[in-house]
C-alpha cells in the first residue's frame, strides 16, 4: 500500500502561482507513472489558471485554496475561489454540466476546437475544462457555495 | 524572419530553398498567449507564401490550453494563404499525442495542412 500524499495551500491570485503550483504537483507525483504525473500536473495547473484569471479571494481569507490528494488508486485536485460574476461561474456550470453529460471527452474536445477555428472572436476558450476531461482523464464537479460565495471545482482520476 | 522569444517559450525559424522550419521549444505558459503570438505569427505568413512549412512541436514540453487558440488561427491562415504545412509531434507524450492528434481532424477542413506524430 503507497502513501497518501495530500497538499493544501492558500495561494496568491498572481500568474506567477500558476508555475509554481505546476512544480509542487511535479515534486509531489515524480515517483509515479509520467502519464499519472503529467495529468495532475497540467490538471492542476489548468484550474489554477481559471481560479486566478476569472475569480477572485475568498472572503476573510488570503487569495484562493489549492488541494491535492495522491492515494493508491485516486488522485484528487481541488481549487475553491470567490466568484467575481455570475456569467463565469454559469459559464463554467455550462462546460462541466456538458462534458459530463458526454460519454466521450475527446469528441467534446474537438468540438470545441473547431468552434475556436470558426470563431476566433472567443475570448474565453475554456478549453483548459475539456482539457481536463479529454487529455487527463479526470472526472469534474463544481459545487457553490452561496453564503460565502466561493466556487470550488473538483477534478477526481481514478487509476 | 525573426525568433520569437518570451517568458519559457522560444520559437525558432529559418528557411532555406522554399522549405521553412519552425520548432517550438520550452513551455508556453503565459496568462494571454494570443497577445504576443497572433502578431508574431502573423508577421510570418506573407514571407512563407513561397514555401512549405514544418511545425515541431516535438521538443515542446509543456504549454496551457490558452495556447491552443493562437496556433488553430495560425493554421487557419497558413491555409487560407495555401501553405503547405506539416505539423509533428511527439506521439510517444500522451499529452503531445493528445492535443495534436486531436488536430488532425482539421486536415478534412484545412486541406493545406497535415498533421503526423513521429
Amino acid at each position: 500500500m503507497g502513501d497518501n500524499i495530500t497538499f493544501n495551500y492558500n495561494i496568491d491570485l498572481t500568474w506567477s502561482i500558476v508555475k509554481l503550483i505546476r512544480d509542487k504537483v511535479s515534486s509531489l507525483v515524480e515517483s509515479q507513472s509520467e502519464e499519472l504525473a503529467y495529468a495532475c500536473k497540467m490538471t492542476s495547473s489548468e484550474l489554477v489558471e481559471n481560479a486566478v484569471k476569472y475569480g477572485c479571494s475568498i472572503d476573510n481569507k488570503k487569495g484562493i485554496e489549492f488541494f491535492f490528494s495522491l492515494g493508491d488508486n485516486e488522485a484528487q485536485i481541488k481549487v475553491s475561489n470567490g466568484v467575481i460574476n455570475k456569467t463565469d461561474f454559469e459559464n463554467v456550470k455550462a462546460h462541466i454540466n456538458e462534458i459530463n453529460s458526454s460519454v466521450n471527452p475527446q469528441d467534446l474536445y474537438i468540438k470545441r476546437l473547431n468552434t475556436l477555428l470558426e470563431k476566433p472572436e472567443l475570448s474565453q476558450s475554456q478549453l483548459g475544462l475539456y482539457r481536463i476531461a479529454f487529455e487527463g482523464e479526470f472526472l469534474l464537479e463544481y459545487s457553490y457555495n452561496e453564503n460565502l460565495n466561493i466556487l470550488t471545482v473538483t477534478a477526481t482520476k481514478k487509476f | 524572419m525573426e525568433n520569437f522569444a518570451s517568458g519559457a517559450l522560444k520559437i525558432n525559424i529559418n528557411i532555406e530553398d522554399k522549405k521553412a522550419f519552425m520548432t517550438w521549444l520550452g513551455q508556453s505558459d503565459s496568462r494571454n498567449p494570443a497577445s504576443e503570438l497572433n502578431p508574431y505569427l502573423d508577421s510570418l505568413v506573407d514571407e512563407l507564401k513561397t514555401a512549405e512549412l514544418t511545425i515541431k512541436f516535438n521538443d515542446l514540453e509543456y504549454m496551457n490550453s490558452s495556447t491552443v487558440p493562437p496556433i488553430i488561427q495560425f493554421l487557419k491562415k497558413l491555409n487560407t494563404s495555401e501553405i503547405k504545412t506539416l505539423i509533428t509531434y511527439n506521439a510517444e507524450s500522451k499529452w503531445q499525442a493528445a492535443s495534436f492528434k486531436a488536430l488532425e481532424t482539421f486536415s478534412g477542413i484545412l486541406n493545406y495542412i497535415t498533421v503526423k506524430g513521429n
